[in-house]
């Protein structure tokens, strides 16, 4: 390490210090401050009046009677969708431990869902499950002789609920992968030269090691569903109805399409609240394991 | 014999497990690729071929792309798409450098608490800081512009690049340029002539992973841009009609938004792995 100090260092810290200190302060600033104001779109910005905690009142009192049922069902999506990641990751990360052939193009293709734009990704499942030009149909048919409206208040939210187990799996699978990839060898070695069968080394073993990866990507994976927007805009718009209308869809709907930017807001700060009480138990379940 | 003979069984065994395994694999691998896959043959199906979505056999034809290029403007998409993420990622890129070489080489007070603070800003909800960015625009009169996206998109960006380059210059020894500036190089020409050509596979990587973000953004590009700048994943407005969606049509931009990504994957494909987990 060097032994400069004082200002040299912050010279060059401060390029993109003072960038990211703008880009990143900033808005989050302005976002608790529309939250406290009246401003709708189409009016200019100096026609806000300052509300204080009146969007909340309102949000929190259920006047505003889309706004209980958006966080409820954002927070089911989480719950569904963390589990069903967490499993499919796990089965997938078993799979690919031992070296594999062709893994390279394996991997490369497992992780196209990531990849993806998301809205795109929305547009290609809601194609799949299209009623008429759908792949998902021709099976269904297939089986049970009738189609399903797989977009339908019935359906859409389990079908926006694979787009998204499908869209995030991968990372669960890489991380548990990792996590598995970084287990020490002998405690294996020495379970199964006593007689313990693969079940039971990999009940009692693999897995009270892997809880640390299993709880930080579960929480990452929380984040990640708290926050989707653009497969669920592309997919259903939130609808039929409200079936699908989690919080960002909300936000977006009173915000652009309502127009009440100063409700929206505060819907927003609840969605920035959820983020950082769920990277700050990130954080903690991180330093416990140091 | 019987032990011949089970032996003979353990060797069948063995291959059926592995036969599974990659039967597995193989399962798995289309799950993930097979929305892709679908989408590139619906945009390569005429309008009437479209009601049988299981025809795998038939004559391809490239009409649907001509479409977008010369009724729906597609190229204009791709341009637009293009300026934007290549703006943000030199900015990115030459802010995050000098700031991961500045964490790296000096003793900071508070260096932690700082990349923490870095990073943090990189999880916030874009549809939470779109809200904020709309009003920036708008009193600042620059929304539907590059600029507005370009700097919308170091929200995730920059901090991105700094924690990449800062595990990048970790590996790099202290001595190199130490060496270089008794040899009378400038702190910054040491770090331009000599460290950075030490890490230039991992500052290439960043930078297309850079990319990928911002192509793939979508949610500040639809709501801070409307006529004058469209990224590819926003032109989805103009392909709905009254009488639906054109299926066609929206494949094949789709596709035409998804090759580079899909490219960019196969090519780095080692380091987002490291990048993401």
């Amino acid at each position: 390490m060097d032994r400069i100090r004082g200002l040299a260092p912050w010279l060059w810290v401060a390029p993109s210090a003072v960038p990211l200190l703008l880009i990143g302060v900033v808005p989050v600033a302005l976002l608790f401050y529309i939250s406290a104001t009246s401003f709708e779109i189409g009016y200019p910005w100096s026609d806000r009046t300052f509300v204080g905690l009146a969007n909340y009142q309102r949000l929190f009192s259920g006047r505003e009677v889309e706004f209980w049922p958006a966080l409820r069902l954002s927070l089911v999506v989480a719950a569904i969708s963390v589990v069903l990641k967490f499993l499919l990751g796990l089965a997938v990360a078993v799979l690919l431990h031992r070296p594999l052939r062709f893994e390279y193009f394996i991997v490369a293709l497992l992780i196209l869902p990531m990849a993806v734009n998301p809205a795109i990704a929305g547009l290609m499942w809601k194609l799949m499950f299209s009623f008429d030009f759908g792949i998902i149909n021709v099976l269904v048919e297939q089986w049970t002789g009738a189609k399903i409206v797989w977009l339908s208040h019935r359906y859409a939210l389990f079908s926006v609920m694979v787009v998204l187990v499908w869209m995030h799996f991968p990372l669960s699978a890489l991380m548990l992968l990792a996590g598995l990839r970084n287990i020490e060898r002998e405690p294996l070695e020495a379970a199964r030269l006593d007689g313990c069968s693969s079940w039971q080394v990999f009940w009692h073993i693999v897995l009270p090691q892997l809880k640390p990866v299993i709880i930080s990507s579960s929480i990452f994976q929380a984040i990640l569903a708290f926050q989707v927007f653009g497969p669920i805009y592309a997919m259903t718009d939130g609808g039929p109805g409200h079936a699908t209308a989690t919080l960002p869809i909300y936000v977006y709907k009173t915000a652009f399409g309502i127009g009440a930017m100063g409700l929206a807001a505060a819907a927003a700060v609840v969605l920035v609240i959820i983020t950082m009480a769920l990277s700050a138990a990130l954080m903690a379940s991180e330093r416990s394991e140091k | 014999m019987s032990n011949a003979r089970s032996r003979v069984a353990e060797a069948v065994w063995r291959f059926a497990g592995t036969a599974g395994k990659y039967l597995l694999v193989a399962l798995v691998t289309l799950f993930a690729a097979f929305p892709v896959i679908y989408m590139f043959v619906t945009s390569l199906k005429t309008r009437a071929m479209l009601y049988e979505p299981a025809m795998v056999l038939f004559t391809p034809t490239l009409d649907n792309y001509r479409v977008t290029l010369e009724k729906y403007g597609l190229q204009k998409y791709l341009l637009d798409t293009l300026i934007v993420a290549l703006s943000n990622v030199a900015v990115c890129i030459v802010l995050g450098t000098i700031t991961a070489y500045g964490l790296y080489r000096f003793a900071l007070p508070h260096k932690k608490k700082i990349l923490f603070g870095i990073l943090s800003s990189r999880i916030f909800p874009s549809i939470a800081l779109v809200l904020p960015f709309y009003i920036i625009g708008l009193t600042l009169r620059a929304l539907d512009t590059y600029a507005i996206l370009t700097v919308a998109f170091m929200v995730f960006n920059l901090p991105f690049v700094v924690i990449m380059m800062k595990s990048f210059f970790d590996n790099v020894p202290p001595e190199l340029e130490e060496a270089a500036m008794l040899d009378g190089c400038s702190r910054l020409q040491a770090l331009y002539r000599v460290v950075l050509p030490q890490i230039k596979t991992g500052l290439f990587a960043t930078a297309i992973m850079c990319f990928m973000f911002a192509w793939n953004e979508f949610t500040y590009a639809l709501f801070l841009t409307s006529t004058n700048v469209n990224m590819v994943a926003t032109a989805i407005a103009f392909f709905k009609t009254e009488r639906g969606i054109l299926w066609g049509e929206v494949s094949a931009l789709g596709i035409v938004a998804v090759l580079p990504i899909v490219v960019m994957c196969f090519l780095t494909q080692k380091y987002i792995v490291k990048g993401m987990t």
